[in-house]
């Protein structure tokens, strides 16, 4: 690796389906792990991820894929025995790996704004929700006190919080379940963020407060010109609210691309497992699911060759031993030994 | 429908006294499920939706008389299970079992599983030898496909969807003839939902089991559900058939709630029409007057303020409470 703090990000790899620009943030072949006392956990393993200006990009798989330790790599708020052990992440010219502690408290709630998915343990429960996001914007924006105050009025009051002046001098413990996860977007956004990273923040929420939050996190996304990354489980979340689609499985990015392609003509076998297992709206009750067989592998010893493959029914020897990377297939790109001859399935 | 429903629940209400706050004041009632009717046939699901505290759970565990009533009855195979002392009841439960949604925090950790599941077997008394008990074990844990050779090991040694595999074989143990399932597959990734989901299915064709399937996501609930009731604030909203409250649902909450159901296709994404709802649900302690969901309601009218809506038959088998559908 060793390259400094500002290394310029390299030219593009791949055009076509990725909107022809530089990107805004750039992941080059991230590693991070975790000592533990079983072995090494390699939560995310060999990850390459463009996010470009203006998009909003959905980052989907299952727990344990590597998806919110990928957010909190980029964030520099890795847990303690975790560490980005070899890769890049480009961000305005400088790689984010290499920054000091004080560097990156001045890019986190500045230029990179992250919103969890439980704000009771992201927020603090003994300081008001005022005083919350008017610390943010004093630090990074310099604003005083009176200054501050007035624009987080102006946000809560933006983000949909009823009266907002009676409640800035409210606790986190006082608001339900929804207006929360608004509190916490009002601080995400006070600071006009360039980059939102928004990990599973309506997994908690119920399905009309979810519709909710997912509007008011896409109208500011565009009001402001932000790129945002949006971390998910759900599928449905990504049709409804995502421009482009990374799937991850093990640590790996295993398909990748805009949106309708990766959804209408999924590549990879455990794309559309994922997608099968979810009941649509033309499957026809008591039809039994499309399921995926299996356990996601252990992060400490993981298999050889495709790291799907255990679970794969199209699974053969070469899978078992070489291991795939992503190729271009239409707009989308798949790393699949396999997606040629399961086109051919599918157009039977 | 000719045959006698298996389970026949009647204005069923749970209410729950708050801690008394203000010595001068009644303490505060939570009216939790305030007047809930449904009808369950044999080897059918019922599926019961809603958001958080629309008291959902509640009916579940107060039909199973988990909690008792604070009145209305539960008809089952002709008893009605609420008039019976706790010690009459016994003999019922092994009829009805419940899931839950965590099956981690229902296990003990410090049993193995095997005995886990044979603990419900030794209480019933269905078993009269430890061989018996030992067979019949294997027998469940080969049928919900765990590897009955596990059956020493503890809960914390398995998977999410593996310990809800455990808790089905729990609740199968004593070939119970209906089952409440309370969120079952809610805090299950995608893949492990669809696994669980379609092992359900095969119980339920297998065993005749009668399903109440308790959920908050509207895909999952259409996909397992004959009928579906929509519940808001301790009431059933509308009760249909499942594909016609997809098709053409009459409630303005009904509506509201599958509008907001992501689905997976980005087509159909892009062209529905959210109903983005305002605020969130009232309290259940006090309840909006007239209709409970008006003020969140887009259409309400004067009316609803004042008047409750019944639940009505508007067409045959779809019930629904609003006085504008």
């Amino acid at each position: 690796m060793g390259m400094d703090c500002s290394s310029q990000p390299e030219t593009p790899l791949t055009t076509g389906s990725e909107p022809d620009r530089i990107p805004l943030l750039r992941i080059q072949e991230l590693h991070t792990q975790f000592e533990t006392k079983q072995g090494t956990v390699r939560a995310v393993d060999g990850l390459s991820l463009d996010l470009y200006e203006g998009e909003v990009l959905g980052l989907v798989g299952e727990s344990g894929c590597g998806k919110t330790m990928t957010a909190l790599s980029i964030m520099g708020l890795l847990p303690g025995n975790g560490r980005a052990v070899a890769g890049a992440i480009n961000f305005e010219g400088k790689n984010l790996l290499q920054c000091s502690g004080e560097e990156m408290k001045k890019i986190r709630g500045g230029k990179i704004a992250m919103v969890f998915q439980e704000p009771m343990t992201a927020l603090t429960p003994t300081m008001t929700i005022g005083r919350q996001i008017s610390e943010a914007m004093e630090i990074h924006l310099a604003l005083s006190r009176e200054e501050a105050r007035a624009r987080a009025l102006e946000l809560l009051e933006h983000v949909g919080i009823p009266s907002p002046r009676a409640r800035f001098d409210n606790y986190i413990h006082q608001f339900s379940g929804g207006m929360r996860q608004r509190v916490m977007i009002a601080i995400a956004f006070s600071c006009e963020p360039r980059l939102l990273l928004a990990d599973e923040p309506t997994t908690a929420l119920d399905v009309t407060v979810q519709a909710q939050i997912l509007d008011l996190i896409k109208q500011l996304a565009q009001e402001a010109g932000m790129t945002a990354l949006f971390i998910t489980h759900d599928m449905g979340i990504v049709a409804g609210s995502c421009d482009r689609v990374a799937v991850m499985y093990a640590g790996r990015m295993v398909e990748v691309g805009p949106v309708d392609d990766v959804l209408l003509n999924p590549r990879h076998p455990y794309t559309q497992g994922l997608l099968g297992s979810v009941p649509s709206l033309e499957s026809k009750p008591g039809d039994r699911l499309y399921s995926i067989s299996g356990l996601p592998p252990d992060l400490v010893s993981l298999p050889t060759g495709c790291k799907f493959w255990p679970r794969c029914p199209l699974a053969d020897e070469r899978c078992k031993e070489e291991e795939p990377f992503l190729e271009q297939y239409g707009n989308s790109r798949a790393a699949c030994w396999k997606v040629m001859p399961l086109r051919e399935v599918l157009d039977e | 429908m000719e045959e006698q429903p298996l389970l026949s629940v009647r204005d069923l209400v749970k209410h729950f006294r708050m801690p008394r706050r203000n010595l001068l004041r009644p303490p505060d009632v939570v009216r939790a499920v305030d007047g809930v009717s449904f009808d369950i046939w044999r080897g059918k699901t019922l599926g019961l939706v809603g958001e958080s505290g629309c008291g959902k759970t509640t009916t579940g565990r107060t039909i199973l008389q988990l909690m008792r009533a604070t009145s209305g009855s539960v008809q089952f195979g002709g008893t009605d299970l609420c008039q019976l002392s706790d010690k009459d009841l016994r003999q019922y439960r092994n009829g009805m079992q419940i899931i839950f949604q965590d099956p981690y925090a229902s296990l003990d950790p410090r049993m193995t599983i095997g005995k886990a599941i044979a603990e419900p077997l030794m209480i019933h008394e269905l078993s009269q030898t430890r061989q018996e008990a030992r067979e019949r074990v294997q027998e469940l844990m080969e049928r919900v496909g765990l590897n009955p050779y596990f059956n020493n090991r503890y809960p914390h040694e398995f998977s999410g969807g593996q310990r809800q595999r455990i808790g089905i074989a729990r609740a199968l143990a004593v070939d119970p003839d209906f089952v409440v399932l309370d969120e079952p597959v809610s805090s299950l990734d995608v893949s492990i939902q669809a696994q669980i989901l379609n092992l359900l299915q095969d119980l339920q064709d297998e065993m005749e089991l009668t399903y109440l399937f308790i959920a908050h996501d509207l895909r999952v609930v259409r996909h397992i559900s004959d009928r579906i009731a929509v519940m808001y604030l301790g009431l059933i909203v509308e009760l249909a058939p499942g594909l016609e409250i997809y098709d053409g649902p009459l409630h303005p909450y009904t509506q509201a709630l599958l509008s907001a159901v992501p689905w997976t296709d980005p087509r159909l994404a892009r062209k529905h029409q959210r109903i983005i709802l305002e605020g969130e649900v009232s309290s259940a302690v006090n309840p909006p007057s007239g209709c409970r969901f008006h003020p969140r309601c887009p259409i309400a009218e004067t009316r609803c303020q004042v008047e409750s809506p019944e639940l009505r038959e508007v067409r045959p088998g779809h019930w629904v409470a609003c006085h504008l559908a």
